[in-house]
């Protein structure tokens, strides 16, 4: 038997790792059970003679169906299924710009106040007093450019709190390199607002040396650690090549120590250009790219560190969401129609990474008002299923805990051809093959925390001694 | 206030007296409890104090204050070990005399509270305090971040300087008179904490009018279990919390704003239908303490002094002690304490022991002692009368205290 064996039937993920077994329902509702032996399974499966390899026979795999029907709660996972399962509209879990609890905006450059007050106005149309509006303001900084920068962010704000009575978000993309002195108070004033760093200075590091040089040099990188001392939480865009790729964990540790706790997106470097350019022309796989592999063990790397809080660094935390959710999820937070972009000349696109492409042209909220082709908007739920077409996805175990390739990703793929030069095809194994190492290794993980923590923990009492304490077990009244 | 106890000037705080590093923020994040059910924090800013009370529970009083980075890793800790808590999460400035700290208090309170709304949680900071030691920057700094005071003070001129004098042996009144009406026209709703000692327990009455005198509207009394207490002092007791009792029934009749904690949450639990809860107090579950070393303790009277400090929860940066903290978790009062609680006619008001008065005084957590139990059983009997009195004679102040509108 091989070290590590991955078997799947019918609704079953099965992983045999060492001598560790664990078998996982691959569609919701989502369900896990583990072995730390196999053989302990070969004596609950009735198999004698039971391996891991076994479990490629039809017969072992019957008795695995039905030892999980009795011991695992909520076993209907487990009933054979045909692989082509789909989930239903109402089982998914979206997350779309037009929504009925909040809309989310990104205005592409610098926005003159008529254009963001009328494109607000046109995105909150219907919008609740209780509805959230997230904003943010990207290929222009508004922090270097401050008088001006703080005008439109007191727009923003007002405009959303005052006239429209509903919360607001915002991000500012900055480069930190020029920072007003008044800049943390305003903040503080304004809770909802986040400065967020693309940490382009951090690319060409090689070494934790590198780093430290860069932190005593650079202006953006002591903004960013005052940014977290002062409390302000900030969000750092960490992008990824072939330099620092070997050093992420470390970088990524060093960074949330040196701020606080800053949010880390890891976005690999042909992804870069989704932040802050548009994806649609310039995309490739360049030479500083790092390879999948290496990114990928990079991203394990920080798993495994316990000094790292998932929840800090994306995209384990957008894994470590789905690994308990029950809720089928569609596409990336990033996916197409998860946001509107609005250009400085007053277009609005369903998505930053459309901007410039016709068929996602809403109209122009200096020309159109309000009235924006909002219907174009509706083709976004056919976009759900098509990210999760049996031809992409098929294949993967984890295709219902992801919910499919960011549509982006495809459309981006889907236009320069799988076997382009800059290789489309590439683009996405950067985008599924974490995703897949991240759901194994989280879940294992999970499923390690869960064994440890069975059986009642019981009452203790403490019991004084000169020298200490001692804990003494309470019999439980019955 | 005594020169050697003055806060040092930042950067020479704590670091420099006891081996303390900036802990990397994912160690905090690491020392967090596997039950995140803590809401309220107790930070001891310093060790320091410039009174000398007879009966300070503090083990020492040292110039020892809090680093900066310590009291941010506390309040990261706090924000981390809340969880999904959505409530109003607080900060208690305790000490020592936290008032001493104010440089402190400018760079942790307004870091607290943004680090929070970035985070969507509520965090309110409180600070108990000897009323000795305002400005009016300070009172400046309090009124913009909406912070909250609770005073200590003992009643009487003669009663206060004999139990709380300043550290060369000064009378604290006069200063304390002073900053009172401050504090009160800030939020005129600040509670008056009077500890009782055997020496003060005589002018009880006294005091109780003094501080109201002085414009509290509330106040509550609470007996110092480590003094020496003699029969004739909880004689003595019995007699005050009489002629209090008297005192209070006047001024619910009458309709003065007065509220007695103790008499007011007595009568409203007489008539509650709420189960008795499982636990004396918060400690160790909601509420934890952060000392200037960066120690965890579950409550500000614990420390290195009661069983060879094995009460530590942990270290800022270090392992948290879950195994300890589920003592205090499934804390039963009618399972784990003496037997004969459950024939005590006060077990239904007594609800305030201390973890602390515990230890101290009978080396377990599970037996406040006979001091204590004497104690509430006085205070009962008066709450029983004053109970009684008004059912028969003023039922609609009954009802309105039930009510919790005596305030």
């Amino acid at each position: 038997m091989s070290d590590s064996t991955e078997v799947t039937f019918d609704s079953v993920l099965l992983r045999v790792r060492g001598k560790s077994c664990l078998a996982a329902s691959v569609a919701p509702p989502f369900r896990a059970a583990r072995w730390p032996d196999t053989e302990l399974l070969g004596q609950e499966l009735r198999l004698p003679d039971f391996v891991g390899a076994s479990l490629g026979e039809r017969g072992a795999q019957r008795a695995l169906l039905s030892v999980l029907a009795d011991r695992v709660p909520g076993a209907g996972a487990f009933r054979p299924r045909r692989i082509g399962f789909r989930p239903l509209p109402g089982d998914m879990a979206r997350r779309e710009a037009y929504r009925q609890s909040g809309r989310s905006v990104i205005f592409l450059g610098r926005c003159s106040r008529e254009v963001v007050l009328s494109a607000l106005e046109a995105v909150t149309q219907g919008l609740g007093p209780s509805g959230i509006v997230e904003v943010s303001l990207k290929r222009w900084d508004p922090v270097g450019d401050w008088p001006t920068g703080r005008e439109r962010i007191d727009d923003i704000i007002s405009y959303l709190y005052q006239s429209r009575h509903c919360g607001c978000a915002l991000t500012l993309f900055s480069d930190l390199l020029e920072v007003d002195p008044g800049l943390w108070e305003f903040i503080y004033q304004r809770p909802r607002v986040r400065v967020a760093w693309v940490a382009r200075e951090l690319m060409e590091c090689r070494s934790m040396q590198d780093f430290q040089a860069q932190r005593e040099q650079s202006a953006a990188l002591g903004n960013l650690e005052r940014l977290g001392e002062a409390g302000l939480w900030p969000h750092v865009v960490l992008p990824v090549c072939q330099d620092n790729c070997h050093i992420l964990p470390e970088l990524v540790l060093a960074l949330i120590e040196g701020t606080r706790g800053a949010s880390i997106d890891v976005v690999p470097a042909p992804f870069l250009d989704s932040v802050e350019v548009p994806r649609h022309a310039t995309a490739r796989v360049d030479s500083t790219a790092p390879s999948v592999e290496d990114y990928v063990e990079a991203l394990l790397a920080i798993c495994r560190n316990p000094r790292v809080p998932l929840s800090l660094v994306s995209p384990p935390s957008w894994v470590a969401a789905r690994i308990d959710s029950q809720a089928t999820m569609v596409s990336s937070p990033a996916g197409v129609g998860a946001e509107l972009a609005v250009l400085p000349n007053g277009d609005v696109y369903a998505g930053e990474s459309l901007a410039g492409v016709n068929r996602w042209h809403l109209g122009n909220v200096l020309d159109d008002g309000a009235d924006l082709r909002w219907e174009r908007l509706d083709t976004i739920s056919e976009m759900a299923g098509y990210s999760l077409k049996p031809a992409r996805c098929a294949g993967c175990a984890w295709r219902y805990r992801c919910g499919g390739v960011d549509t982006s990703v495809l459309l981006l793929e889907e236009r320069l051809g799988p076997d382009a030069a800059n290789g489309g095809g590439a683009l996405r194994e950067f985008y599924c093959a974490p995703r897949r190492s991240l759901f194994e290794e989280l879940l294992w993980a999970s499923m390690e925390t869960t064994a440890r923590g069975q059986g009642p923990a019981g009452r203790e009492r403490v019991g004084l001694r000169e020298d200490g304490i001692d804990f003494e077990p309470v019999k439980i009244a019955q | 206030m005594s020169a050697s106890l003055a806060p040092p000037p930042t950067g020479d705080t704590v670091a420099s007296q006891v081996p303390s590093p900036k802990v990397p923020w994912s160690d905090v994040f690491r020392t967090v409890p596997a039950n995140r059910s803590v809401h309220s924090l107790d930070l001891d800013v310093t060790e320091a104090c410039n009174l000398a009370c007879i009966y300070c529970f503090k083990w020492q009083k040292k110039a020892v204050h809090m680093d900066e980075a310590t009291a941010k890793n506390a309040i990261d800790w706090l924000l981390e070990a809340s969880g999904d808590f959505r409530g109003e999460l607080k900060v208690n400035l305790m000490g020592g005399e936290p008032l001493l700290r104010f440089d402190l208090l400018q760079k942790i309170v307004p870091y607290g509270k943004c680090r929070a709304r970035q985070l969507g949680k509520n965090l309110h900071f409180g600070c108990t305090t000897n009323c000795t030691h305002l400005t009016d920057e300070l009172m400046a700094f309090w009124r913009r971040f909406g912070m909250g005071f609770h005073c200590s003070i003992d009643g009487i001129p003669e009663v206060q300087n004999a139990n709380r004098p300043f550290l060369g042996g000064g009378p604290s009144s006069p200063a304390v008179e002073k900053n009172v009406p401050r504090i009160l026209a800030y939020r005129p709703e600040v509670m008056a904490r009077a500890t009782i000692s055997p020496k003060s327990v005589r002018a009880l009455v006294d005091s109780a009018k003094y501080i109201a005198g002085l414009g509290f509207r509330s106040m509550t009394f609470k007996a110092a279990l480590n003094c020496n207490w003699l029969a004739e002092d909880f004689e003595a007791m019995r007699s005050q919390y009489e002629r209090l009792g008297a005192y209070y029934i006047d001024a619910q009749v009458a309709g003065r704003p007065l509220e007695i904690a103790e008499f007011g949450s007595g009568i409203r639990s007489i008539h509650s239908s709420e189960a008795r809860s499982r636990f004396p107090c918060g400690a160790g579950r909601g509420v934890m303490l952060v000392d200037p070393r960066g120690d965890l303790w579950p409550c500000h009277r614990f420390g290195p002094h009661q069983c060879a400090g094995q009460f530590c929860l942990g270290k800022l940066g270090g392992l948290f002690n879950d195994r300890l903290r589920e003592v205090f978790l499934k804390y039963d009062v009618l399972e784990d304490a003496k037997t004969d609680c459950v024939h005590c006619p006060a077990v239904l008001s007594c609800r305030s022991w201390c973890y602390a008065e515990c230890v101290d005084s009978t080396r377990t957590l599970y037996d406040p002692g006979t001091e204590y139990c004497q104690a509430v059983r006085i205070l009962f009997e008066e709450v029983i009368h004053i109970h009684d009195h008004l059912r028969s004679r003023h039922p609609e102040v009954l009802a309105r205290l039930v009510k919790g509108n005596g305030k």
